[in-house]
Parts: structure tokens; C-alpha cells; sequence
């Protein structure tokens, strides 16, 4: 790196994108080259390693207790900077993290150790004893189930199904089933995000002799997160189109291909699912 | 009045209740050592400074229960002044240490002299109660000190039993009032994180506004005349601000934010990990390197070179910040002004420790903005969302989507794979709690300590900060295990009721640990307000 000429050293910075390299005297150069250089291997490795969409996680959690120390990431400033696809609220992120920082991201912590005097077997919680079945959105098109069974509850249970469902002017649309493959266990649905999902249905149930599905627990949400603006206009608060764009778009959301978007939205393609785990 | 528009400053004080009496000494509890050192105290300073230098100013606070919990805590009091004497004793072996470092020295010198006011300011002004000290400006109308969930807890995820949000909103209030005196008016969701039918419960507490993320107003049906630039009523009844994203964005954002500057202080450069002489490492926990709060380093650049952090010309820059973001909100009201028919409202929300713990110099670029906003224009003028709903209260009304300020704006930080294990063990054990006070409406004696204490550890377990550190994996150990314990300790207390027998001891020691709310009653798990 010694060897390259300044103008050399500078063309090879603006390709790495490394800000302000216009103004950087040699030495300055190099060693920003160098970070940038390491911090585009190291993070290949770590997308790699840690998946950041939640979603992508192992398809069954074996152990009862999470992970607790997968991929520590070092939230550099400067590679939030380098990140041009790291939106305002990661970064808010990145920086609330600070706050429960005791040290240097990576580092090794002093161990936590909780005091045992009380006799407290905080690793074996009492399972759950009465059967539950949950339904919470997680973003637009994607909602999260998990579900219960206690013993004895539910017959059948081999041929236990869950289905998600959507009621749009009164009519019940089957967005996705699947069969249960354990008493209890997380799965994420997806629908499409910029549909309007109505009213959406989380039904437990099997199908009987007939074909018919019979429902045993069903779960509602009224709220499904919805994605974009409201299409009504209030006439005592009337405003225009084009003003109601100008406003959307100076407060920070975009239009694209003639929709207003907010831009933090991170939404999960429909691909990813598989992710059903057990407790 | 002649201002064109508003800027109300938010500023959301929040950490979780952390504190281990059965540990002499306990790391996470550095956690609130630290904002105090670096956030609420120097803060504080800058009221302190703004109101003798007869300054008008208008700012916004929200301090949590748990946090305003803490500030109370004679055991956090003490371990605090211990905590300041220790790097004060440090910091003479770092004089001895630097006294021939041109470079070093100064630094040294400027955290000595940091500390010492520092410990005045704590010990001789406020008598170890900060809480106290935020009151004064709130008493005296420059601070609006709003308030929280009881302990945090994310509302959209935990609405499916709205007897935990009851529990939330009501422990909120009563602590609030028990320990400033008076009623919020206003509050903070905990995570901006709304759903529709929150606001319902927000009027029957009395609250009358509360604080949406960008597309929580933006997004809202009908249509929001005024975008985010004036509040809008919900269904309910209460008003909604909406955080304005540029004004966030030039404190936030990586790139174009303030706090990247190279001449502030470098967060992730300490003694603790630069200095292995025994002054320092006395500082440390188990002999391991941990953030000590001596942090000697500017930012300097990109790359791990650092060169000695220089006050003065941080505080230069911070000057200069204040400046550019002042120009740059009368810019805004100028032109919203000319394209809306009543005057805008710029909500400017942060996360408190933003300032000071994070961006160091974050408490003096307050200071700057509030001087250079009173002295040097009229187009803007600072406003609590109290006082502007007083003004105007003609409004809109909307309904606003589900949303929060979380990544992704929405409930993903939340609710992942790495923290979803959480919510079954959350949801069974509020069915649990509402049924017993269904159950038994006035317990007595023994019963009464076991379900109040198991109201608690349930609180206390709701605290969404236990899955926000499991999702952005800092501490997670300590969030897990903290989760589990709170769990564990509810049905404990729980069984104790069935069963009919009560272990005095353990429930002696447990409330001697996890003792915010000395005024628990477990009925706040009901519908209905309990204050």
C-alpha cells in the first residue's frame, strides 16, 4: 500500500466509497483503506454467520433455553456509516444498545452470576398447564402463532391443523394451513403486505370424515398492520392529492411507482418461512 | 406572539430496574451509574444554567417508573457516591500517571475537575434525590415530566390481555404522582408502540397525549391534514404527536448526524480496556476489562488510530451543531408556515441518553440550542405538547395504524426468533393474575404480600427491555436470566396463594430485592383502573 501514489491511494478509496477521501493525507488514506477493506471481509462473514432478518431463524429450536451469545457484533460507527442500507431506526438501535453496553462489543463480560441463596431453578420454568393459542402481528403480512396443548385437551392430534385466514367483505379467504407438528411451538405466517387482509382468523381445528374443517380454538385480531396511507379524506379537513404527496414526501416517506411509502418499513419476503419451533 | 411555529424537544429517560442488594457490587447496575454521570446530571447542569441565566426554555421528559424508582433507591443513592469516589480515587493515580503526558494529562485533568462537580452537584445540591431535582423544573413550568409504562412493557404485544396494560398504566400513574407529586397528563408508549384501543384506556387515566413514530400520524385514517407538523386526535379522545424524521434524522443518522463528528468523544475507547495499572483495574468487575467512564479519545476518524480528546473544541463543534439545527428548524417553520393554515409543531423526539451517554457532548448542544433559540431569532419557539394543546385545540380526527419507533416500525425488534420463547410464559401468567384478583378482590395479611409481590416479578417481567437486548444480542445472558427469574418468582408467589402456605422467608427476601412500588396492590391486573 506504501508503494501507491496518492492519486492511486484516492481512486482506490472513492471505489470503496470511504467519505471525504478527497481530504485525506497519505497515511490517512492507507489506514482508512485498510479498515474498509477489513470491515467489507469481516461483514461478508458476518451476514454470513448471523442472519439479521428474524425470520431466517433454525427451522427447529431443539433446546428449550435461546442462544444466548450468537454473533456479538462490534456496532462500529463507522461501519453504520459504510452501511448505506441501515435505515434511522437501526441506527437508533445500534445507539439504545449503548445504553446497556458494560463493554467493548466482543469482548469478553465478566460472567453473570445470580445469587443462589434463594434456591431459585430459574432454568426450569413451570410449563404452561392450560392450553393457549396466540395470535400477534409482527409487521404488514407477517404474523406470528404459537401455540399449547395440553394434554388430554385435544384429540386427533396427529391431524391437527393451523390456518390463517382473512375476512374481506364477508367473505373468508385461507391465506395458509399447515399441519401441527408438535403440542407447542411458533410459527410465522406470511401473507401478502400490501394486501388488504380485513380481519384476520387464526383457526385450530382438523378436518372430519366429510372434508370439513372443524374449528377447536380460534383467535381474531381486528387490527392487521397496514401498509401505506389511507385512501379517505376527512371533507371538514380536506386536503388535495398533490398537497397530501408534498407533505408525505417533506416529512420523510417516498412515492414510489405512484405509492406513498414510509421508508423505514423492512418487510420479509414471502420466501422466507419455515420456522417452526418448539419450547 | 410572533413565532412562526414550534420545536417541542422529547427527551425519553428510560432504563430498567436494576439493582442486586445481594451483590456487593453488580455490573448492569453501571448501567444507571453511567446515565447519571453522563446523562441526567449534566442535564440537569444545563437547566441549572439556562434558568440562572434567565433562559427561556421549554423541554420534555419522559422518566419512567423504574427509572424514577432508581433516582429513589437509598441503596442506588449510596452505591452511586461510591461509584463517583472510586473514579475520583482513580482519577489521582491517573494525575501521577499522566503528569508528564502532554496529551493525556489534560484529559485527566478535565474528567478530575468532571467528577469533583459532579459529586457536589449529586451529594450538596440534591442530596442523592435526583428525581427532586427534575421536579423543581417541572414545578416551575420549563420541564413537562411525562410518563411510561409501569416497567416498559411493549404494549402491542402484550394487548391481547388488556388487564396487563391496565396494570401498566396504573402503576405508571401511582408512581408518578407518589414520587412528583402530581398526575401525568402526557405519556411516552414504551416504544412509541401503539394499537388501536390504547388511546381508550389512555383517556381513562387521564392522559390526554401521547407520542407516534412518523408513519403512526402519517399513515392514519382518515388522512392527516397537517401531517406530522400538528397533533391529531384519536378516537378516544387524546392527541397524538408525531415525531418529525428530519429533525431526527440530523441527530441520528449515521452519516449526516452530529454526534459522528470527529472532534466528540469516542464511546468505545476506555481506560478500562487502555490503562492496566491496579488504580484503574480497581475500578473494574472480577478483573475483567469493562467501561470505567474514562474515556480519553476523540473520534478522530475512521480506523482505531484516536487522538486525545480536547473539550474545547468538542464544545466549539456542539456550538456549531446547535447552530446548523437551529438555522435548519427555521428553515422548516418557515416553510410550513407558508403551506399550512395554522402554526406547525416540530416534535423532536430522542431517547435521552442519547445525550451525554452515547454523544457526550449531547447535554452542552442542548445548552446551545436552547440559548441560541432565545437569543438570536424569533421564528421558532420552544413548546412542551402540553402547552400547545392548550393554545390550539382544534384537531383533527384520526385513527392511527399499529406501529412503534422500533426498527422496521413495527413490532419486529420485539417479537423474533431470538426473543418470541418469551410471550407464552408473558400471556399465561397475566390470565393467571387477572383470574386471582378475580378470585379474591380483597386479600388480607400473607395472601395479600404474596399476590402484590407476584404483581410485581409479572411487572417487572413485562419490561420490554429484556427482549430488545435478547433481539440486538448486548447482555443477553443477563436479560435471560433476569426474564426467567421474574417468571420463576411469580409462580412461586402464585403457588404460595393456592397452596394456602405461605415460605414468610422467601417472600421476605424476594421483596427485599425486587422492591419498586412500595404502593403495589395486585388489583391494577383488572379492567379498570386502579389509582
Amino acid at each position: 500500500m506504501n508503494q501507491k501514489t496518492v492519486s492511486e491511494l484516492r481512486s482506490l478509496a472513492k471505489k470503496l466509497g470511504i467519505p471525504g477521501y478527497s481530504r485525506m493525507r497519505k497515511d490517512e488514506l492507507i489506514r482508512a483503506i485498510n479498515t474498509a477493506q477489513k470491515s467489507k471481509s469481516t461483514k461478508k462473514l458476518k451476514t454470513k454467520a448471523t442472519p439479521r432478518k428474524s425470520v431466517k431463524k433454525p427451522a427447529v429450536k431443539a433446546s428449550t433455553t435461546p442462544k444466548v451469545e450468537a454473533g456479538r457484533k462490534k456496532p462500529e460507527r463507522e461501519s453504520a456509516a459504510s452501511d448505506r442500507s441501515a435505515t434511522l431506526s437501526d441506527q437508533e438501535q445500534q445507539i439504545e444498545t449503548a445504553k446497556y453496553a458494560t463493554s467493548i462489543p466482543g469482548s469478553p463480560l465478566p460472567p453473570s452470576h445470580f445469587a443462589e441463596d434463594l434456591a431459585e431453578d430459574i432454568e426450569s420454568l413451570p410449563p404452561i398447564h392450560r392450553p393457549r393459542l396466540s395470535l400477534l402481528p409482527q409487521k404488514p403480512g407477517v404474523f406470528h402463532a404459537y401455540w399449547v396443548l395440553t394434554p388430554g385437551h385435544l384429540i386427533n392430534q396427529s391431524s391437527l391443523r393451523l390456518r390463517l385466514s382473512s375476512l374481506v367483505q364477508s367473505q373468508l379467504h385461507i391465506l395458509e394451513e399447515i399441519s401441527l407438528p408438535s403440542d407447542r411451538g411458533h410459527w410465522y405466517f406470511h401473507a401478502d403486505p400490501a394486501a388488504d387482509t380485513g380481519k384476520i382468523y387464526l383457526q385450530l381445528g382438523h378436518y372430519n370424515d366429510k372434508h370439513e374443517f372443524v374449528i377447536a380454538i380460534e383467535r381474531g385480531i381486528v387490527h392487521a398492520p397496514r401498509l401505506g396511507v389511507s385512501s379517505t379524506i376527512d371533507p371538514r379537513w380536506w386536503i388535495s392529492e398533490a398537497e397530501f404527496r408534498r407533505l408525505y414526501v417533506a416529512a420523510g416517506g417516498q412515492l414510489r411507482n405512484d405509492q406513498l411509502l414510509w421508508p423505514t418499513y423492512n418487510l420479509g419476503s414471502p420466501g422466507n418461512r419455515q420456522h417452526i419451533s418448539s419450547w | 406572539m410572533s413565532a412562526k411555529g414550534f420545536l417541542a424537544l422529547v427527551l425519553h429517560a428510560h432504563l430498567p430496574f436494576v439493582r442486586h442488594p445481594e451483590h456487593n457490587r453488580f455490573l448492569e447496575e453501571d448501567w444507571f451509574f453511567e446515565a447519571l454521570t453522563e446523562t441526567y446530571l449534566p442535564l440537569l447542569n444545563v437547566f441549572e444554567g439556562l434558568q440562572r441565566d434567565n433562559i427561556f426554555f421549554r423541554i420534555t421528559m419522559s422518566l419512567t417508573p423504574p427509572l424514577l424508582s432508581m433516582m429513589t433507591d437509598p441503596l442506588l443513592q449510596q452505591r452511586y457516591v461510591r461509584y463517583l469516589d472510586e473514579r475520583l480515587g482513580a482519577l489521582e493515580g491517573e494525575k501521577l500517571r499522566t503528569r508528564n503526558d502532554s496529551y493525556f494529562g489534560p484529559v485527566v485533568d478535565f474528567y478530575c475537575h468532571f467528577f469533583q462537580k459532579l459529586r457536589k452537584q449529586y451529594v450538596d445540591d440534591y442530596q442523592c434525590d435526583v428525581a427532586q431535582a427534575f421536579r423543581r423544573f417541572m414545578d416551575s413550568g420549563s420541564l413537562e415530566i411525562i410518563t411510561c409504562g409501569a416497567t416498559h412493557g411493549y404494549f402491542p404485544l402484550l394487548a391481547n390481555q388488556e388487564e396487563s396494560l391496565y396494570a401498566q398504566l396504573s402503576m405508571a400513574v401511582r408512581t408518578h404522582e407518589r414520587i412528583l407529586g402530581q398526575r401525568p397528563t402526557g405519556i411516552w408508549l414504551p416504544e412509541c408502540g401503539y394499537t388501536p384501543g390504547v388511546d381508550r384506556l389512555l383517556a381513562e387515566f387521564g392522559i390526554d397525549h401521547f407520542f407516534l413514530d412518523s408513519h403512526g400520524l402519517l399513515n392514519a385514517d382518515p388522512r392527516p391534514k397537517y401531517g406530522v407538523h400538528r397533533p391529531a386526535r384519536t378516537p378516544a379522545g387524546p392527541a397524538a404527536f408525531a415525531r418529525d424524521y428530519e429533525s431526527s434524522k440530523q441527530v441520528w443518522s449515521a452519516e449526516e448526524g452530529y454526534p459522528g463528528d470527529t472532534s466528540y468523544r469516542e464511546f468505545y475507547r476506555d481506560a478500562g480496556f487502555d490503562v492496566q495499572q491496579p488504580h484503574i483495574q480497581s475500578l473494574l468487575h472480577a478483573g475483567i476489562p469493562t467501561f470505567t467512564g474514562l474515556k480519553y479519545h476523540r473520534i478522530t476518524g475512521k480506523g482505531d488510530w484516536k487522538e486525545p480528546y480536547h473539550r474545547g473544541w468538542a464544545l466549539e463543534r456542539a456550538a456549531e451543531h446547535a447552530g446548523n439545527f437551529m438555522f435548519n428548524r427555521q428553515r422548516q417553520v418557515e416553510w410550513l408556515s407558508s403551506v399550512l393554515d395554522r402554526p406547525p409543531i416540530i416534535v423532536a423526539p430522542y431517547d435521552a441518553e442519547l445525550f451525554g451517554h452515547w454523544w457526550f457532548e449531547g447535554p452542552q448542544w442542548i445548552d446551545f440550542l436552547f440559548r441560541k433559540i432565545a437569543c438570536d431569532q424569533d421564528d421558532v419557539e420552544t413548546i412542551t405538547p402540553r402547552e400547545y394543546l392548550d393554545r390550539y385545540s382544534d384537531l383533527q380526527t384520526v385513527q392511527p395504524p399499529e406501529c412503534s419507533w422500533g426498527a422496521g416500525g413495527f413490532h419486529e425488534v420485539w417479537l423474533n426468533g431470538n426473543n418470541d420463547w418469551i410471550y407464552p410464559y408473558l400471556h399465561d401468567a397475566a390470565e393467571q393474575m387477572s383470574q386471582l384478583v378475580r378470585n379474591i378482590p380483597d386479600a388480607q395479611g400473607d395472601q395479600r404480600w404474596a399476590l402484590d409481590q407476584a404483581a410485581r416479578e409479572l411487572l417487572l417481567a413485562q419490561s420490554s427491555d429484556w427482549a430488545f437486548i435478547m433481539k440486538t444480542q448486548t447482555s443477553v445472558d443477563y436479560a435471560v436470566k433476569r426474564f426467567k427469574t421474574h417468571i420463576h418468582r411469580f409462580h412461586r408467589c402464585v403457588q404460595m396463594v393456592t397452596s394456602g402456605h405461605y415460605d414468610v422467608s422467601y417472600l421476605k427476601a424476594v421483596t427485599e430485592r425486587d422492591s419498586l412500588f412500595p404502593d403495589m396492590d395486585y388489583r391494577i391486573f383488572q379492567l379498570r383502573p386502579c389509582i
